[in-house]
């Protein structure tokens, strides 16, 4: 284990971040948020560029000659049945984060937006952005990611690793060696740093959740801290022991929840209203994807570029810090598939399911705000993390929708710390498929204690902004992979 | 100019010499193949 350079310096780094984050937790986010502004400013029109010719080039090749490459040898078939590979790409998507942002995103956006134009157009605007920021980008970030992972893993016999194809593809020159080695580093640090994010972020939910059951006093500590220690017990006994098939069990176990959530709403909710608002968002978002890929708001005033900085591009960069760990899971069961179905898969279907997922929530957000006078876009504002219990509330059922909420998050929670604690001591082992325990358990505590810094911090937007931190410098490395793709199939392909 | 533009200008000029990279490595010619 210490014999392995890039373990021990990804363990140091992210350590060094962790226990930064616990001692002195407005310092490490003061620095996180000044960095990621002048990131953020400097380089907004280079992420958008990047997101959006990711997408770009995912859907081209789709459709190109190079569809029918398959990821495999050219007889392999797939080992999953469509229904079920399919099943299992929402669970990689389905994340505790639609969980969170379901309602409170598009209430969130319409507070901002409602200032500059009618109630209904800001319902609609902010129900377009929510979709944007989760839809075709996110999932040809993921696709892209994992194309190249696939690719040269099944294809090229290489091992899994985020420099596998830069080591395949760029073969002469004494840069590429480091390059390779400092692209490991980063996919280390963005999957560990933004997965604590989220780690944080469910736990808020889970808390709220609670909170909102028992009628306790919003924003205890005490509670975050009970939650957060739960967390841990539930996460480190599963690294301790084998048990993948449990996990993929827990894992469809959240997701089931979250369907039957759905579901619910959708039903007992105003459902014509929902479903005229799922068709209307298809729409909204066909004709504005283009536009909306590039826009950057330089005109705008301080409000709309911070607004935009917030989201939009913080959930760029976000998406590029999660793809190297989506993209292992999503290259693990797609072996077998042609280029054309893998990316159309992991593209097209969760990015729909997105949509259907926030015209839901959102749908029964803007029903309460705009019919039923809620003052949902306040409790958005103030407590995020209740917006669904608050929506919920005003359905029947509502302690065991609540306590299902609670439940999915924090079986979504444990499950996705499982697996990430198992992709980072892969990634930071040379590829190693059955990486030793302890460095399983090691990943496990720094992604506790990573988490439990950015609980301390109490608020979603400093969340927001170290997660960015992690992830900023491999929006240079995500374009390296996708070049050095695109370069070798069109070298040694021949459909 | 203050310190702000400088680093500004800075970060952009960075970026504009990936992307020239980015281009040279697609374009450039790697030799024969590395498949075994």
């Amino acid at each position: 284990m210490f014999r392995n350079p890039l373990l021990l310096t990804a363990l140091s780094l992210t350590g060094a971040i962790a226990v930064w984050g616990v001692v002195d937790t407005d310092s490490l986010e003061r620095f996180a948020s000044a960095y990621v502004s002048q990131q953020f400013s400097s380089r907004a029109w280079f992420i958008m560029l990047v997101a959006s010719l990711v997408t770009l080039a995912a859907l081209a090749l789709a459709l190109s000659r190079y569809g029918t490459v398959r990821l495999g040898a050219d007889d392999e078939r797939p080992e999953f049945s469509t229904v079920s590979w399919l099943t299992m790409l929402f669970a990689a998507g389905m994340g505790v984060g639609l969980l969170f942002f379901g309602a409170t995103e598009p209430l969130t956006h319409y507070r901002v937006l409602a200032e500059h134009m009618e109630p209904g157009q800001a319902a609609n605007a902010a129900l377009f952005v929510t979709n944007f920021n989760w839809g075709l980008h996110a999932w040809s970030i993921y696709a892209m990611t994992a194309l190249a992972i696939a690719y040269f893993s099944y294809r090229k016999h290489r091992p899994g690793l985020i420099s596998s194809p830069l080591r395949y593809a760029f073969r002469r020159g004494r840069w590429v060696a480091p390059v390779a080695w400092l692209s490991d580093l980063l996919a280390i640090s963005a999957i560990a740093i933004g997965l604590a994010g989220s780690l944080a972020i469910g736990i808020f939910q889970v808390q709220g959740g609670i909170e909102n059951l028992f009628a306790l006093e919003p924003g205890g500590n005490a509670l975050r801290l009970g939650v957060f220690a739960a967390l841990c017990l539930a996460f480190l006994l599963p690294l301790t022991v084998d048990l993948s098939t449990g996990m993929a069990r827990l894992s469809n176990a959240a997701m089931l929840v979250a369907g039957l959530l759905l579901l619910y709403l959708l039903l007992v909710g105003p459902t014509h209203y929902l479903m005229n608002g799922l068709v209307d968002s298809i729409g909204l978002y066909v004709s504005g994807v283009v536009r909306q890929s590039f826009a950057t708001y330089p005109y705008f005033g301080e409000t709309f570029e911070q607004w935009f900085h917030g989201w939009t591009l913080n959930y760029m960069v976000w998406w590029i810090a999660w793809a190297p760990f989506v993209g292992v899971f999503v290259a693990r069961i797609s072996r077998g598939r042609t280029i054309r179905e893998f990316i159309l898969g992991v593209v097209l279907v969760p990015s729909f399911f997105s949509l259907c997922w926030f015209a839901v929530f959102g749908g029964m957000g803007f029903h309460g705000v705009l019919n039923d006078g809620l003052p949902l876009v306040e409790v958005a504002t103030k407590t995020p993390e209740s917006t669904a219990f608050v929506l919920l509330e005003a359905l029947p059922l509502a302690w065991l929708t609540g306590a299902g909420t609670v439940l999915a998050a924090f079986l979504f929670l444990v499950t996705s710390v499982v697996s990430a604690a198992y992709v980072l001591s892969m990634f930071s082992t040379g590829g190693d498929e059955n990486p030793a325990t302890r460095i399983k358990l090691t990943w496990g505590v720094i992604l506790a204690v990573l988490g439990l810094a950015m609980m301390l911090t109490g608020d979603l937007d400093a969340v927001r902004s170290i997660i960015a931190l992690g992830a900023i410098a491999f929006v240079f490395i995500l374009p390296l992979l996708v070049v050095a793709l695109l370069k070798t199939l069109v070298r040694e392909e021949n459909p | 100019m203050n310190l702000a533009n400088l680093v500004d200008t800075f970060l952009n000029l960075t970026t504009f010499a990936f992307i020239g990279v980015l281009v040279w490595l697609f374009l450039r010619d790697e030799g024969p193949s590395s498949e075994e």
